[in-house]
């Protein structure tokens, strides 16, 4: 009788044990240190990035946009496009 | 590969907080947040100057080396990003960090202090760009939009520079060299009288 009740414990035990892992608590249980374990980011195009060295250009001055601009920043096209907003919003 | 930085040309900051304003509009950062703030050096002191102050996404972050958690991680373009999922609220990046960019968003029970909040170079997080989830843990995603970070867009006198670190140096070495650098600007002694303060530190009669 108390053989039955103590695996009747054991696997309750090892049951709810199980339910213990990282997918179920939503985040990292087991750590190893120095390492993000968290989920990974998206990695920007290269389309992206011309867009963003262009708006870089409307941070200089007179002088200096004269000397490293060719021309008016263009907005975001294709894939950098901007998304979930007005189109043509500057800002 | 760019490394993404912030730069406040102290020289132009007229400490207008439009930056700050931008900033918690972008995001909807709430009461008690500031992702980004401006602070006054030498108060009331000849030479005093303002500097819009955020996350500065450094290359080699602190934050990150004493983050028990490993919730912190760099973009391949040098932001340095972190996870609210990972995040337990400890607060040792707050004290790590020698700009005070994290911020916490509530006082609870037991000192509680709720997942840290920091400036993402509005490049949001982990999450899905531009997804609902992204918005509501770290605001806008301007980055994948091609945009640069709101603060230094809206500044009116394009005292706060952000963008490519090797652009960033470019565009703040030509405005040095257009105007020379502090106290070597045409005009700095007369302005702030500093001959006359060396002479009146040194006493009547001292050779210049």
């Amino acid at each position: 009788m108390s053989s039955r009740r103590t695996t009747i414990t054991v696997t309750l035990g090892l049951v709810l044990l199980a339910g213990c892992n990282a997918e179920e608590r939503g985040h990292a249980i087991k750590l190893d240190k120095g390492v993000y374990a968290g989920a990974s980011d998206s990695v920007l195009s290269d389309a992206t990035r011309l867009a963003l060295n262009q708006r870089m250009i409307w941070q200089t001055d007179g002088p200096a946009r004269v000397a490293t601009a060719t021309g008016p920043a263009a907005m975001p096209s294709g894939t950098a496009a901007v998304t979930g907003r007005m189109a043509g919003q500057n800002y | 590969m760019a490394r993404m930085k912030f730069l406040c040309d102290a020289e132009r900051c007229i400490h207008c907080s439009g930056c700050v304003t931008a900033c918690k509009n972008e995001h909807e950062v709430p009461w008690g947040i500031n992702r980004r703030r401006v602070v006054t050096l030498n108060d009331g002191k000849p030479g005093q100057r303002s500097l819009s102050v955020a996350c500065m996404h450094c290359s080699d972050a602190p934050c990150m080396a004493v983050c028990p958690v490993d919730c912190f991680y760099q973009t391949g373009d040098g932001i340095v990003l972190h996870n609210k999922d990972l995040c337990i609220g400890c607060g040792y990046c707050f004290y790590a960090c020698p700009f005070g960019a994290p911020q916490y968003p509530s006082t609870g029970n037991f000192g509680g202090r709720g997942k840290m909040d920091k400036c993402t170079f509005c490049a949001g997080g982990p999450e899905a760009d531009h997804s609902k989830a992204e918005l509501e843990k770290y605001g806008r995603n301007r980055i994948a939009e091609g945009k640069l970070p709101l603060c230094a867009e809206m500044c009116a006198t394009k005292a706060l520079l952000a963008g490519d670190g090797d652009m960033v140096s470019t565009i703040y070495r030509e405005r040095v060299m257009a105007r020379g650098f502090g106290s070597g600007a045409a005009g700095w002694g007369h302005a702030y009288r500093e001959q006359e303060r060396t002479r009146e530190r040194k006493g009547p009669g001292a050779k210049e």
